[in-house]
């Protein structure tokens, strides 16, 4: 038999003593858990060979939506993966030792901010996966203020209120457009055009723990506005 | 550009919102074409550099920051209020083109206006540097400016200049000399061997010949530098074999702040952004044999069921507002009274799972919003969840006694930290030490390190929050602990007793901790600072379990997905060299784009699947940024720990199966 370390031992008389969670919360935990698994069911997230792929479609019935049926057989539907911008889009993804850096651009400061945020979101899902709905838009992304005293603590009080935004309602905004921006004030007050972010049809990208201002670089020049901002993944 | 495009006012019913003719968002169901800018051209080397050198005045920063007086912020918040509360039709323009002043910076040679925001902040910037400095060398004659207008981050020195300051000590240490960047009041010391050494200069060279994109970083060997210029630091500025660059801080320092010394600070850069991200390792009595293939693959779907994973998914556990502010108070001792911990887990994890410095009122509802929903989850990035046997053993008595003992025993890794709420808490500070800073007069090499003195308002409240959001990570890791246990009795049939599941520890990687250190001879209070590197105490020392009196701290390094991972004790040596701290894992090799050009995820996955290792991810896609070719080598990580005699090789771990975000 093998020889117990102490720690064993000391389990063997604290057995009977085992303190668990109430019945009421052990019911809550265990549904949450069926439903996460019935989830996972549904959407593909194993990457398998392709046997157990063709399994699994064969249990498809046709309520499954077009858009989902794709992404579950991997055929990867016809939008982008997060992190890889959608064509038309104007910002980009750059090299950093660790992390990711959003370079963004536009006509001006505010619309440079814009598509900065946007950005965001291009790498948390797959914007082309995005659908805009009127409702949730209005509801979660209709009014988002950002407040600064200078124009770096602008940039960095904007995105991280759209992360924080992201984190507490899960919206994802496609499209965003400066309600109103006051550069003395540095204020800026924006709405987003998107929706909620359903793990049925948006692929997981990556989480942004947070902004940074590191290297934030924020350059101008004729009919053009550049920003670089580093995030933290 | 629209104009007079009016937004349907945030007092209405949300339907009326919606089929008001003022919604901007209606008829908007359609894929956005936008015009078509062109990307800005490729810049040359010299432009680069040349943009890089240009600053914005000290003057006019210092200026711009003497603005934000009291009553000036209080006024415009009454002024935000009144926007707010009136009905306004009055019409908006969508774009503020008649609005925005230049505000940018000083302009550069090429007519650009360009504000490069990672200068030298300094509320005293007419006063050179070097003055008080008596151990600034001069006797190279370099080309330093003595008006201090250059930024420590551009190097008007050449590359062999730099070097000269580098000074190999022995095999495993490196020292950068005072001097290397301005006011420097103890050296830098790295620890690494040849072949770390290497990597660590390559990172050197690569960001004085200026980054991708416009934008260089600043290499781990100066920040470590700037690190040592910090007002209050102790001994030096340390940084573990697995350094590399980070924000302020690189990621493997360890920096130590006099705690009587009333100018020393306390920096969120020095903890970084995932307060106590940590690993903890659960043991079993059960071996490989009992996990054949078709277990491993259950294993692993039990575990991706209980474990929620990956960005915009919501934790298992239940969690009100009450809850969560008892554990912020408490910490496991919270677990332990839902019945997620069991009692012993408490006494094998760092500060008993519960840091007494904590305040939960030093946290904000923003981050504790964020934190509510995510009890009990993994998150995504490099964290996960790892079962794994036991491959080799090195200290047969240390793996004993923590119970790891037995070749092919298998064990639950996991890896993650405070969620959320950590984040916010560290993005909150760093706003508002901003302006501390400007106040105390703390000169700082780079704006990234941000910090305040520890004895200031903002200093203790940051410590309070940080210490609550350690709690909040020692908790998260305990409710995924019970995920697991739960998971394995799903699977086994057996009580998670019965299979003997204890925690064996529970260590932090990115923390900032009250200690006491002998410095010469002197026994003194001081806050270390930890990031990217774990505590590693050694034997007899009275903040370690009773149990592992005897052995030393235990110490899990996690390694990256599907490769090893190890368990090391602390030991003597470590503790007056490295005030107990060594390694945490592996640091990166290739950046995110660049994993993700040169390998194939599908490849990566099936390599997974062929050394017999059961996954499951959230976002396949993005797994080449993880994937272990994108990472260095932990063992050699580890053997320089072993070789500079500051922890010691206990057993190594193999993965089975893993769970990641």
């Amino acid at each position: 038999m093998k020889e117990e370390n102490h720690t064993e031992n000391n389990a063997n008389c604290q057995r009977k003593g085992r303190r668990e969670p109430s019945q009421e919360l052990q019911r809550r935990i265990d549904c949450a858990i069926t439903n996460r698994s019935h989830r996972r069911n549904q959407i593909d997230d194993i990457i398998t060979p392709s046997e157990k792929n063709n399994e699994r479609s064969s249990a498809y019935g046709s309520e499954a939506d077009a858009f989902t049926r794709k992404r579950q057989h991997n055929q990867s539907p016809n939008f982008n993966e997060p992190g890889v911008p959608p064509t038309g889009s104007q910002f980009e993804y750059l090299n950093h030792p660790a992390d990711i850096i959003l370079h963004s651009w536009g006509n001006d400061f505010p619309s440079a901010l814009g598509n900065l945020a946007i950005s965001m979101f291009g790498y948390i899902t797959s914007l082309e996966s995005v659908f805009i709905n009127e409702r949730e838009s209005l509801e979660n992304g209709g009014e988002i203020i950002a407040q600064g005293h200078n124009e770096p603590s602008l940039v960095y009080s904007f995105l991280d209120e759209w992360l924080y935004n992201f984190h507490d309602t899960g919206f994802v905004a496609k499209d965003i457009r400066i309600i109103e921006y006051n550069a003395s004030l540095w204020r800026m007050k924006s709405c987003g055009a998107g929706e909620v972010m359903d793990l049925q049809r948006h692929p997981q990208g990556a989480e942004i723990k947070a902004i940074t201002y590191s290297g934030m670089t924020i350059e101008r020049s004729e009919g053009r506005c550049d920003i670089m901002v580093v995030v933290d993944i | 550009v629209k104009r007079n495009d009016e937004v349907a006012p945030p007092n209405l019913q949300l339907e009326e919102r919606v089929s008001s003719s003022l919604n901007p968002f209606k008829g908007l169901n359609q894929h956005k074409s936008s015009t078509d800018i062109p990307k800005p051209t490729q810049k040359s080397q010299e432009e680069k550099h040349k943009e890089w050198d240009s600053t914005i005045s000290p003057k006019e920063d210092k200026s711009r920051l003497g603005q934000d007086t009291k009553s000036d912020e209080l006024n415009m918040l009454r002024k935000v209020q009144q926007e707010r509360l009136q009905v306004s039709h009055k019409s908006i323009p969508f774009t503020a083109n008649q609005f925005e002043r230049d505000r940018s910076g000083t302009e550069t040679q090429h007519g650009r206006k360009a504000c490069v925001h990672e200068n030298k902040m300094d509320a005293t910037s007419d006063h050179d540097p070097h003055e008080d400095d008596d151990d600034y060398p001069n006797r190279h004659g370099e080309r330093h400016d003595p008006a201090g207008k250059t930024t420590a981050n551009t190097p008007t020195r050449t590359l062999e200049e730099e070097l000269t300051f580098l000074k190999r000590f022995s095999p495993t240490r490196y020292q950068v000399q005072i001097g290397f960047v301005p006011n420097m009041k103890v050296p830098a010391e790295i620890i690494v061997n040849d072949g770390l050494e290497k990597l660590l200069l390559q990172e050197f060279h690569d960001s004085c010949c200026a980054g991708e994109g416009g934008n260089s970083f600043i290499p781990a060997l100066r920040q470590a530098a700037n690190v040592a210029a910090l007002p209050g630091i102790v001994g030096a500025s340390l940084a573990m074999p697995d350094v590399h660059s980070g924000y302020g801080f690189c990621i493997g320092n360890v920096a130590a702040f006099d705690m009587n010394d009333p100018n020393a600070v306390i920096s969120p850069g020095g903890v970084g952004f995932d307060i106590n991200c940590g690993v903890r390792l659960i043991r079993t009595n059960l071996t490989e044999k009992d996990v054949d293939f078709e277990t491993r693959e259950k294993l692993a779907d039990a575990l991706a069921n209980h474990i929620p994973v990956g960005v915009g998914v919501d934790g298992v556990i239940p969690c009100t507002e009450e809850d969560l502010d008892d554990i912020l108070m408490n910490g496991v001792d919270w677990a332990i009274r839902q019945g997620y911990a069991w009692e012993e887990d408490k006494e094998h994890c760092e500060e008993n799972g519960r840091m007494d410095t904590a305040d939960s009122n030093c946290v904000s509802k923003k981050a504790k919003r964020r934190g509510l929903k995510q009890l009990g989850t993994l998150g995504g990035g490099n964290h996960y969840a790892e079962i794994q046997v036991v491959e080799e053993i090195y200290h047969p008595q240390a793996a004993e006694t923590m119970g790891i003992g037995k070749v092919g025993q298998v064990c639950i890794m996991i890896h993650t930290g405070s969620r959320g709420l950590g984040h916010q808490v560290a993005t909150d500070a760093l706003t508002v030490m901003e302006k501390a800073m400007a106040r105390d007069h703390i000169s700082l090499n780079d704006l990234q390190l941000s910090c305040a003195r520890i004895q200031s308002r903002e200093g203790k409240e940051y410590l309070a929050g940080m210490s609550a959001a350690a709690n909040f990570a020692w908790v998260n890791r305990s409710c995924i602990t019970y995920l697991t246990r739960k998971a394995f009795k799903e699977v086994f049939h057996r009580e998670p007793d019965d299979m003997s599941m204890h925690l064996v520890y529970d260590v932090c990687h990115n923390i900032a901790k009250v200690e006491k250190h002998v410095i010469d001879g002197e026994e003194k209070t001081l806050l270390v600072h930890r990031k990217g590197s774990t505590r590693a105490f050694p034997p007899h020392h009275p903040n370690i379990p009773k149990d592992y009196q005897s052995i030393g701290q235990p110490v899990l390094i996690g390694g990256t997905m599907g490769t090893c991972s190890y368990v090391l004790v602390g030991t003597p040596k470590g503790m007056s060299e490295t005030f107990g701290s060594t390694c945490h894992g592996a640091g990166r090799a290739l950046s995110r784009n660049q994993s993700r050009k040169r390998l194939d995820h599908e490849e990566v996955l099936e390599q997974l699947r062929k050394d017999g290792i059961a996954i499951r991810v959230a976002s396949p896609k993005l797994v080449t940024e993880e994937a272990p070719e994108s990472y260095k080598n932990v063992c050699d990580v580890i053997e320089t720990c072993q070789e500079a005699g500051i922890s010691e090789k206990v057993v190594k771990l193999r993965p089975i199966a893993v769970i990641k975000g």
